[in-house]
């Protein structure tokens, strides 16, 4: 592409072809900044995975002109010729096949005809100084999530000795197609009313895969899987720790990523998903300040925000409904709270304030409001209480003739002093604080339906396993992050009902429903 | 020189080259195959042959082509780019063969007065280079210190002969190559006796 070439004739001439090579390849690891955790995605991890037939063009930084431009091989690599070109400012333009001028997003894949490419990036500049030739520099913005310099081929970038002719790109998609599981329902965006954040988890640090789980969502895409498989989980949405967002499936395609309950929908029917690349949560109340190993990344908030915006703006979901993993699990029937099959993403570690404070999520009232007159005034008859499982508003129904108790087991009577009354509410004001808190629960949206009958509600003013379950649900969301070392941290999540957790429900309901003017 | 032979019906340029008018051109271009824009040459009356050839037989005439050369040492990012099968069209004749371990083509009997040549490399990635023939500048101006920068790798942009930032940087980085006790960015004598070493092997242009 270089100017013809004067020569003279009958004289010798030498002529110094000079090219730069681009490598043009997705590193699929998930490095924390601080290089604290690096995951492989346990699918792809080795070598990453080039990037064909790009389209990769050397540009004059002020002319516009295309000085050289090149489609990448198998390897993923590109040469462009410098030749004659004077030191000074280029940028590297490289356009992917299925390029999008988009983030992932509502705007991705939705309207795109099938079958749907396997990947889709987002198109790449990087400004690059040339030197006789070659790279004396190279840079790519810094608001840019989806690349980055060197790859796993090319450790050595930046290299040690400028300049070089090898510019090596980690270029992650935006796009990458799920495996299609027979049977997938799709829905009008109308249906979209949820947003649910779970997290990647993986075990060991400082270098783990993440998987099998994260394989799932593409594993093998281009078959489709049969429904019953169970071991097949799916996902819209993953975001690195960078902030950078990859998209799996339509937002219109339901997909297999939570299951349970949200205000008494399929969370699956009504929600997009997305998973957070984030070590799995080893809570550690004696060592809190192992916290700062597990936080979620600065750039991973901003993204949230940044992406629910993108969202919002498509489908218009009510900004309060972001919940956690963790919220919608309340009616699988997990035996324990911290059993194996529990949900417990995001985790406590997420700090659900940074979102709340941009204006996304529940927001609890602040300040308090009043706790008199709420569930029986029991808080401020007895402000110690603690409302616990087998507590019962005595509240006459099929299967149930208790008597009113509030506040767990009485102690024996001792030293010949009768037993304090089970419960503090004075007799004959018929309050039904069980009842009240399950109500406020299933407003906030946490479901209490049965497990195995799913149409049906469990007990109505008994403080049961599914009131425990939500309970300790609405604990993990919402005494999270510096809520959590404000409360007690070993009873941050105790599924019980104390006078801070009793405020933090009242709080979060009149945050949802702020009382007209 | 053999374009403006070819041009004005001569066979051999030396003709016009040796002529006495020209002797003062000879000291100003030592180099015959390289000429400058806007250069003066005197150009003589062709002398009509004198052909003592008896009537009425067959007498056999060998037209003299002049015999031109082409050749080129090819790098790539400095290393000679040794052993790549090549073809080199110019005009209607092509040429085809493999560079030598230095890089070298060396192509006799390339057709007069054609201005383009195609080089083409059919290694991967395949390559095209065009070369304009016979349009390289005397080494004594800047435009052809430039276009011999450019060749060797040294980018300095269109070789205008004009003084550019990137004639500057071009020269430096080829002195830090050639010269490093004289790396100053002006064309110099060193500088020029270096480059001629370097490009032209030596040849005075």
């Amino acid at each position: 592409m270089s100017d013809p070439a004067p020569v003279s004739v009958n004289t010798p001439n030498v002529l110094d072809l000079q090219f730069i090579k681009v490598s043009v390849r997705t590193d699929f690891r998930f490095v924390k900044p601080d290089n604290s955790i690096t995951f492989h995605w346990g699918k792809i991890a080795t070598g990453g995975e080039p990037i064909k037939g790009a389209t990769v063009e050397l540009v004059g930084k002020n002319s516009g002109q295309v000085h050289d431009q090149a489609l990448t091989d198998d390897q993923g690599l590109a040469s462009l010729e410098t030749s004659q070109l004077p030191d000074g400012n280029y940028t590297v333009r490289i356009t992917p096949k299925n390029s999008r001028n988009e983030l992932a997003g509502p705007r991705i894949a939705e309207t795109d005809p099938d079958p749907l490419p396997l990947r889709m990036y987002h198109p790449l500049e990087v400004s690059v100084t040339l030197a006789q030739g070659k790279i004396d520099t190279a840079l790519i913005d810094s608001s840019v999530k989806y690349a980055s310099l060197g790859n796993r081929l090319h450790k050595e970038w930046p290299p040690a000795t400028l300049p070089t002719d090898h510019l090596p790109i980690d270029l992650k998609p935006i796009w990458m197609r799920a495996p299609r599981r027979i049977g997938t329902k799709t829905r009008h965006t109308d249906a979209i009313q949820l947003f649910v954040i779970h997290n990647t988890g993986a075990d060991s640090v400082p270098e783990a895969y993440i998987g099998p789980d994260i394989n799932q969502f593409i594993v093998d895409s281009t078959l489709t899987i049969p429904p019953e498989n169970p071991a097949r989980g799916q996902i819209h949405y993953l975001m690195d720790f960078n902030g950078h967002v990859i998209k799996f499936m339509k937002d219109t395609e339901i997909a297999w990523h939570a299951g349970g309950k949200w205000h008494d929908h399929s969370s699956n029917d009504i929600s997009l998903g997305m998973e957070v690349v984030h070590k799995e949560e080893k809570e550690s109340p004696t060592q809190p300040d192992r916290d700062h190993v597990l936080e979620y990344t600065r750039d991973q908030y901003s993204s949230l925000v940044d992406f629910l915006t993108r969202l919002h703006d498509a489908y218009s979901f009510d900004h309060t409904q972001i919940a956690g993993h963790s919220d919608v699990g309340t009616t699988l029937a997990a035996p324990d709270l911290l059993s194996a099959g529990r949900e417990q993403d995001p985790g406590q570690i997420f700090r659900w304030e940074n979102l709340e404070g941009r204006g996304w999520g529940m927001i609890p009232s602040a300040p308090d409001v009043s706790l008199t007159g709420a569930y029986g005034s029991i808080f401020d008859l007895a402000p110690t209480i603690v409302l616990q499982e087998n507590d019962n508003d005595g509240i006459a129904q099929p299967g149930n003739s208790a008597t009113p108790r509030h506040g767990g087991p009485q102690p024996a009577p001792k030293h010949g002093f009768p037993a304090p009354p089970p419960t503090p509410i004075p007799p004959g004001t018929n309050a039904t604080p069980i009842k009240e808190l399950q109500d406020d629960l299933v407003t906030i949206g946490y479901s209490l339906l049965s497990p195995t009958v799913r149409t049906q509600r469990n007990k109505v003013g008994v403080y049961d396993r599914f009131t425990k379950l939500a309970v300790w649900a609405f604990q993990r969301h919402f005494f999270s992050g510096d809520r959590r070392r404000a409360k007690d941290v070993e009873k941050a999540t105790t599924g019980k009902v104390d006078k801070v957790t009793a405020q933090m429900i009242k709080n979060v309901l009149a945050g949802l429903a702020p009382p007209s003017p | 020189m053999e374009m403006i032979a070819k041009q004005f019906g001569f066979s051999d340029y030396n003709t016009i080259y040796n002529d006495p008018n020209n002797a003062a051109f000879k000291v100003l271009r030592p180099n015959p195959h390289i000429l400058y824009p806007g250069d003066k040459v005197f150009i003589p009356d062709k002398n009509p042959g004198d052909d003592p050839a008896v009537t009425d037989k067959k007498h056999k005439y060998v037209i003299q082509d002049p015999k031109i050369t082409l050749t080129l040492y090819i790098r790539r990012n400095g290393e000679p780019f040794k052993n790549q099968r090549y073809t080199l069209k110019i005009g209607a004749k092509s040429f085809a063969g493999t560079t030598g371990a230095d890089g070298l083509i060396f192509q006799k009997d390339i057709p007069l007065g054609v201005a383009l040549g195609v080089l083409k490399f059919s290694s991967l990635p395949s390559y095209t280079r065009n070369l304009n023939l016979g349009f390289l500048h005397p080494i004594t101006k800047s435009s052809g210190v430039q276009m011999r920068l450019n060749n060797l790798g040294f980018g300095c942009g269109a070789p205008t002969g004009a003084e550019s930032y990137a004639y500057t940087s071009a020269l430096q980085a080829f002195q830090r190559t050639f010269l490093p006790q004289n790396v100053t960015g002006a064309a110099n004598s060193d500088t020029i006796d270096a480059l001629r070493t370097e490009y032209d092997k030596g040849v005075k242009s």
